[in-house]
């Protein structure tokens, strides 16, 4: 039971190459577990540093298919009202309001099946990803930062994609979203929710691929000096750093260094742009002492 | 195709089997989609297979390691699961015709082969220059049940890593800016670790060989970062340890603050929602809820910082250094048998090397011989800051309660949680060691909330889920 057809996400290379065509350069890796999110009609959940395009694949991907793309941005305190569903409490007691005064219908029975249908319901990210005709991509986006009592929310929806209301019933999904899940791993998730997604790690990309990244990402970015920088940021990453460099600050860093003009890396170049990459002083000295 | 993929289902059975004996869950319906996974895949592609298995049974990237040595040792390149490989054809070069080429060149040649694949990023030459290296001098003696590191460890020896090293330096005649330099250096070791990473994939496919994947995998038994032990562990590993360290730290905090506990939901403010329901003829329609204050909850860490708990003194900075960045307020103290406050060498210091190294040299936790006691230690944070605490502190005592026969002071602790919100003992002992010699974790078990044995993660993690 795969969620969609489409013939963009029939092979892994077919992913691969699809989501190059939308400008998101996908590993190898990223291409199998969207392939297989797809046939096994599971959402992905995307652990990783900031900055490494965990966001960005969820986009990139509504692109790829052509789809819409709900966002849920989770947060502490985060509840059912906002994620899934609310009852529009306002246009209930407008409605009851009205009744009395106008020649409305005014039984009990009545009013209670009026006020409790789909007019009076507010639809939130979640239960609109799986109504409406037209297939959705789901992005619940830093699911680490809500309680671990909150995640039990998203429960259903993921493994059944169906919502429970109890005034009204269980609504299936009109159509299957593929849905996508980031955490930057600031807490353990539930096992159950781990348990009913596919995981996938987006680290820092290796030298090569990200040189790939930069030359897509920056025009006019020459082979040579997109290879550096990589190899530089690489560099980077592997001495003890408070904020390692993401993949979106290298490419900042490579517009800074196309607006320089400056052709190739050397001590005075990196001295005055590293600020870019780097974002703490005691990180820049770290970096500049290595340089001597 | 069809009979091959039976063999697949038992072997990833046979794998979850693998992966749950080193500790790494893999629960049922977690399996059951591997093996849906596996029906979508091309299985007989290895590294298809890796990311099928991977993402559906492993739910944590700290089990990434461990995951792919089960994997590389099960799923050898020699098994029969695998049709075309990227690797050269085995049996031709094992035949004669790559043994005999193997014979004409000697040590020298072969390290300068070596070295012109490495640098040219040719893996096949590499791997087949690693077996024949590893036939020569790994010495591999069949049936004996070995994890292979020795193997390994001889082949370095004779191939002689230093001058390997040497050679993939950029040469010194070479004007190179710094940023070069330190770019090339960097390189170097990338490709030294894929030297090693060929060469341990090679004794592992032999010993394979040998033994059986089940075998070998029994005895490699590959450590998750969670079941390191604190006290043996070497500075490598306190180094994985410290990795896995910040999620814990901010778990911690969500506990005690008690912040998830009370986001569900406010209280009505009925007051305030029947003033505003008057602009609406009494119907209450807009309703109001009373606002949360948050809770800024103060940590106390003390910290036993002697030589018998050397590692896991490592371990309490680097919590206390996770802790900071987490919680507020955070007060970090150190002592062997005098207490210092080391809490502005952690604001201070860019990174935990260098708060470590500042309360090494700096913090005066020796009083008269430099042996732990915990008596003195209390006295001393009694009377220079109890007056501290308050009902939003926290304390977390970290040692091994063996207090060398000095006095206990057990009752300064009784002051000590009476004014705080909560004060616990973190012990890197094994349980059943406490209370014998001059561990006296009774005198102190009677006024902390708890003792705790805490020798890894897992069990710190354990400690953090039950604080409510």
């Amino acid at each position: 039971m795969s969620i969609s057809d489409s013939s963009y996400l029939a092979t892994i290379d077919a992913v691969e190459e699809g989501l190059r065509g939308v400008d998101y350069l996908p590993s190898r890796e990223i291409a199998t577990t969207v392939f297989l999110a797809n046939r096994l009609a599971k959402p992905i959940l995307v652990e990783g540093p900031a900055g490494t395009g965990k966001t960005e694949l969820a986009k990139a991907i509504s692109r790829l298919l052509s789809r819409e793309l709900v966002r849920l941005q989770c947060y502490e305190g985060l509840d059912d009202a906002k994620a899934i569903y609310e009852w529009n409490y306002s246009k209930q007691l407008l409605r009851i309001q009205s009744a009395k005064n106008g020649d409305d219908d005014l039984s009990w029975s009545g009013v209670r099946g009026d006020i409790f249908t789909a007019e009076f319901l507010l639809e939130r990210p979640l239960l609109h990803a799986i109504s409406g005709a037209d297939p959705k991509v789901l992005l619940v986006d830093e699911v680490d930062r809500v309680e671990v009592e909150t995640e039990a929310l998203f429960l259903e929806v993921l493994s059944d994609f169906q919502v429970t209301i109890p005034e009204f019933g269980t609504i299936k999904a009109a159509s299957m979203p593929l849905v996508i899940l980031t955490s930057n791993n600031t807490r353990e998730l539930s096992e159950a929710l781990k348990r009913r997604c596919l995981f996938l790690y987006l680290g820092y990309p290796s030298r090569e691929r990200e040189k790939d990244i930069l030359t897509m990402k920056v025009p006019g970015l020459t082979e040579s000096l997109a290879k550096e920088i990589s190899d530089y940021v690489a560099f980077l990453r592997g001495i003890d750093l408070k904020k390692s460099p993401s993949v979106s600050e290298s490419i900042d860093w490579a517009l800074t260094l196309i607006s320089l003009g400056a052709p190739t890396l050397d001590n005075d170049v990196v001295r005055s742009t590293i600020n870019v990459l780097l974002k703490y002083q005691g990180d820049i000295d770290k970096a500049i002492a290595k340089l001597a | 195709m069809s009979e091959t993929f039976d063999d697949f289902y038992d072997a990833v059975v046979e794998f979850s089997r693998l992966l749950r004996d080193v500790r790494v869950p893999v629960s049922m319906t977690e399996l059951v989609d591997a093996t849906l996974a596996i029906e979508a895949i091309s299985p007989v592609d290895r590294e298809q297979l890796r990311v099928a298995l991977f993402s559906t049974m492993v739910k944590n990237e700290s089990h990434r390691k461990v995951f792919n040595t089960v994997f590389d040792i099960f799923f050898s390149r020699r098994s029969n699961f695998f049709e075309a490989d990227d690797s050269p054809d085995r049996d031709q070069s094992e035949s004669g015709e790559g043994m005999s080429f193997g014979d004409q060149v000697d040590l020298d040649g072969l390290r300068e082969m070596m070295i012109e694949a490495l640098k040219g990023g040719d893996a096949q030459q590499l791997a087949r220059l690693v077996r024949i290296a590893v036939a020569r001098y790994a010495g591999i003696e069949r049936g004996r049940s070995v994890s292979g590191v020795y193997y390994s460890y001889r082949t370095l020896k004779q191939l002689n890593l230093d001058a390997i090293y040497a050679a993939l330096r950029p040469e010194e005649g070479v004007q190179l800016s710094s940023v070069a330099k330190v770019i090339a250096n960097d390189k170097v070791e990338d490709l030294v670790s894929s030297l090693k990473d060929s060469l341990e994939d090679e004794i592992r496919r032999i010993l394979v060989e040998d033994r059986g994947a089940t075998a070998v995998a029994k005895t490699i038994k590959p450590t998750l970062p969670q079941d390191l032990d604190f006290i043996s562990a070497s500075r490598d590993e306190i180094e994985k340890i410290r990795h896995a360290i910040g999620p814990l730290a901010s778990k911690l905090r969500a506990r005690i603050s008690g912040r998830a506990r009370r986001a569900k939901r406010s209280q009505l403010d009925f007051r305030k929602t029947f003033r505003e329901s008057l602009r609406y003829g009494g119907v209450p329609i807009e309703m109001h809820l009373r606002k949360r204050r948050p809770s800024k909850p103060e940590i106390f860490v003390i910290a036993d910082i002697s030589g018998s708990v050397a590692s896991f003194a490592r371990f309490a900075l680097q919590l206390v250094y996770a802790l900071s960045e987490n919680f507020s307020k955070v007060r970090a103290f150190v002592f062997i048998d005098a207490i210092d406050e080391v809490t502005d060498f952690f604001s201070q210091s860019s990174s935990i090397e260098e708060a470590i190294r500042l309360i090494n040299t700096e913090a005066k936790v020796v009083h008269l011989d430099g042996h732990t006691d915990y008596g003195h230690a209390l006295e001393q944070f009694s009377s220079r800051y109890l007056d501290d605490l308050t009902k939003k502190s926290t304390i977390l005592i970290l040692g091994d309660a063996r207090n060398n026969y000095h006095a206990s002071r057990a009752e300064l602790m009784a002051e000590m949680r009476r004014r705080s919100r909560g004060l616990y003992f973190l012990n890197p002992e094994p349980a059943n060691y406490w209370n014998s010699g001059d561990s006296i974790v009774r005198d102190y078990q009677k006024y902390a909330d708890r003792v705790v044995e805490c020798r890894n993660l897992r069990q710190l993690e354990v400690f953090i889920d039950s604080l409510t």
